[in-house]
């Protein structure tokens, strides 16, 4: 009865070892925790995500939203870890916040790929990388459009998204650097909030053209929507010369383009971002590395020229 | 009560001191920015202060009646959605794209009321409650995408953008809200017992006024009045991205405490409010015109925001009989 107890044990043990390596053809799961599903860009973006992961088949993507909540956002990122995701995807609400429940994720062996939004400095030892777009390249970008645009000279305002947020720094930045590394004749000489709203976009453009009437030159507005606002007003007071630059190639802002309102914009497509993000799970939940650490997806600079290659996805 | 205290109650009761404050604001903004008092700038001011306004004018109402409505910004927002998802692109839709949500302004209005006067809950929270609500569903049903009309008719896009005399239509249609709004208030029946709830719920339960109705009709009134203002933003722009343009309730209820509205209840007048309005439109236009940054811009208005409440509680204590 002994030895039939051990050789049952020893043809059972390779059975119930092999259970772990036949798990594996069950479906890779991703978690993917998003800031809030009420924006535009997130919701297309994670939407594409799905999408991709369907047709990749064999992949379930778990999607949670933060609702603008930097508190919920660390307890999804926790329940997605109590649920043992193959990989964790987290486009962080903000920056510096989602560090700790990253670290957490990172803890219990988890490899992490930041998308869309990247986490601040502090968080980064715990990523296995970066996919998505760059706020600062749309900025650099934009700042080529207008000095194309202007050909190198003249003034120009900014009509920014929400003070303080890293997405309307960076564009900021993104168009001061590349304006001073064009040795471009251009300056910036004012800038304004708009909170993303287009309504308080036509404000500031109506202010800009009190403030700076026949200086100004053209304007870099950080989201499509206010672009196409501003550029409104801007017709309506018979200053179309004043040339204007979006961000985000959205349907709206190649409407806006094609009307002749806008001069340019910088795409950003939720479609290839989702394609590139769910490449490196796949792979980073295979245990493979990422081939860079930070891997901004491309971006090509919009204008009347090539209008007609974009779909406009969002 | 003395005769100097009495005959500055009579004064009051014609030029509130937010109206002094309105002319001492833009005597200022004239002195710093020479292009301030241009006749294009005074039309952006007017024009600015629109859509908060008319949301502003129906919280003052429903705070006069000592409740909050905080559902506003989440009313503008489904009212913008609703007219642009509609498509007004022919007179019947058009039509359809005003009525619409007007009447889910007033139905949305009508939940609110009853929720705080008959099933007496607070009105702060409950509101609230009903700002997820709306802004969840109008979310859900829109998957958090933009949401545009194309082939936006000229007489929808007119309602915002026509001018008539060089001003945009927006702005007559406030000043006539304003006066109609303090006939209402002042004059007729439906006022008296407004302001006699915000004063003292259960005497005016006790005097015979029928509260839950009078309360309700003011939640209806602002709901309407957000849907409107809603209407006006899918007009102005076309194209929304509807998380965005949820957030005229708070700036609303600061216009509202500005013009001297008193947050329990009882005391307060629209054209009150629609002065308050102007007041931070000129301090933002002026900011905006110099440059400032944000950061400024928010520490001015909080100063005058703490300002004006320290010397409304003052001059209450001072009236007090």
């Amino acid at each position: 009865m002994r030895i039939f107890g051990k050789l049952l044990r020893c043809s059972v043990l390779p059975i119930l070892m092999a259970i772990p390596l036949a798990a594996s053809a069950e479906p890779i799961v991703i978690g993917h925790s998003q800031p809030n599903l009420g924006w535009p860009y997130i919701a297309a973006f994670s939407n594409a995500l799905e999408a991709a992961a369907k047709n990749a088949g064999d992949v379930e993507v778990v999607t949670l939203s933060a609702d603008g909540d930097i508190a919920k956002q660390s307890t999804d990122i926790a329940s997605l870890v109590n649920r043992k995701v193959n990989v964790l995807l987290v486009t962080s609400l903000d920056a510096n916040a989602v560090a700790p429940a990253l670290k957490q994720a990172h803890d219990a062996g988890i490899p992490i790929l930041a998308v869309s939004n990247e986490p601040a400095k502090v968080a980064q030892d715990f990523l296995a990388g970066f996919s998505g777009p760059d706020d600062y390249v749309q900025g650099r970008l934009a700042a080529e459009l207008l000095n194309e645009a202007l050909a190198g000279k003249g003034n120009i305002a900014i009509i920014e998204g929400s003070p303080g947020q890293s997405t309307t720094l960076a564009r900021t930045q993104g168009l001061k650097d590349r304006l001073a590394e064009l040795k471009s004749g251009i300056t910036i000489i004012g800038a304004q909030t708009a909170d993303w709203n287009p309504v308080k976009a036509k404000d500031v453009a109506q202010a800009f053209l009190t403030a700076y009437s026949d200086d100004l030159a053209g304007v870099f507005a950080q989201d499509d929507n206010s672009g196409a606002a501003a550029a409104e007003v801007f017709k309506a007071a018979g200053r179309s010369d004043i040339k204007v630059v979006g961000t985000g190639g959205t349907i709206n802002g190649l409407k806006a383009i094609k009307e002749g309102l806008v001069y340019g914009t910088v795409e950003q497509s939720p479609a290839k971002d989702a394609e590139q993000a769910l490449k490196f799970a796949l792979a980073l939940a295979k245990g493979e590395s990422l081939p860079e650490k930070r891997n901004v997806i491309p971006m090509a600079k919009i204008t009347a020229g090539n209008v007609d290659q974009f779909k406009g996805e969002w | 009560m003395s005769t100097s205290v009495k005959r500055r109650r009579l004064l009051g009761r014609f030029i509130s001191p937010i109206w002094m404050v309105l002319i001492a604001v833009v005597i200022i903004a004239a002195f710093i920015s020479d292009r301030f008092l241009s006749p294009y700038n005074m039309v952006t001011v007017l024009q600015q202060g629109v859509v908060t306004g008319i949301v502003a004018l129906g919280m003052t109402v429903v705070l006069i009646g000592g409740q909050f409505d905080l559902s506003t910004g989440a009313i503008v927002m489904m009212a913008a959605v609703m007219a642009l998802v509609i498509g007004p692109s022919d007179p019947a839709s058009i039509a359809l794209a005003i009525i619409l949500p007007l009447m889910s302004g007033a139905f949305i209005g009508a939940v609110n009321g009853l929720v705080v006067y008959k099933a007496r809950a607070n009105s702060i929270v409950a509101t609230i409650g009903m700002q997820f609500f709306l802004f969840g569903a109008v979310l859900a049903g829109v998957s958090g995408q933009h949401v545009r009309t194309d082939n936006m008719a000229a007489g929808f896009s007119g309602l915002a953008n026509a001018k008539l005399f060089g001003i945009p239509l927006p702005v007559y249609l406030f000043v006539v809200l304003v006066v109609v709004l303090s006939v209402v208030m002042d004059r007729t029946v439906f006022g008296r017992h407004v302001y006699g709830i915000g004063g003292d719920e259960e005497a005016s339960r006790r005097a015979g006024i029928r509260v839950v109705w009078t309360g309700t009709l003011t939640f209806v009134l602002s709901g309407m009045l957000a849907a409107l203002s809603g209407i006006f933003i899918a007009s102005l722009v076309g194209n929304v991205d509807p998380s965005a343009i949820g957030g005229y309730a708070f700036p609303a209820l600061t216009a509202v405490v500005l013009g001297g509205t008193s947050l329990s209840g009882g005391m307060g007048r629209p054209s009150d409010t629609a002065a308050a309005i102007l007041v931070i439109a000129v301090i933002n236009n002026v900011m905006t015109i110099l440059n400032y940054q944000y950061p400024i811009q928010l520490l001015v208005q909080g100063v005058v925001l703490a300002g004006a409440v320290a010397f409304y509680s003052l001059r209450r204590v001072e009236l007090a009989p």
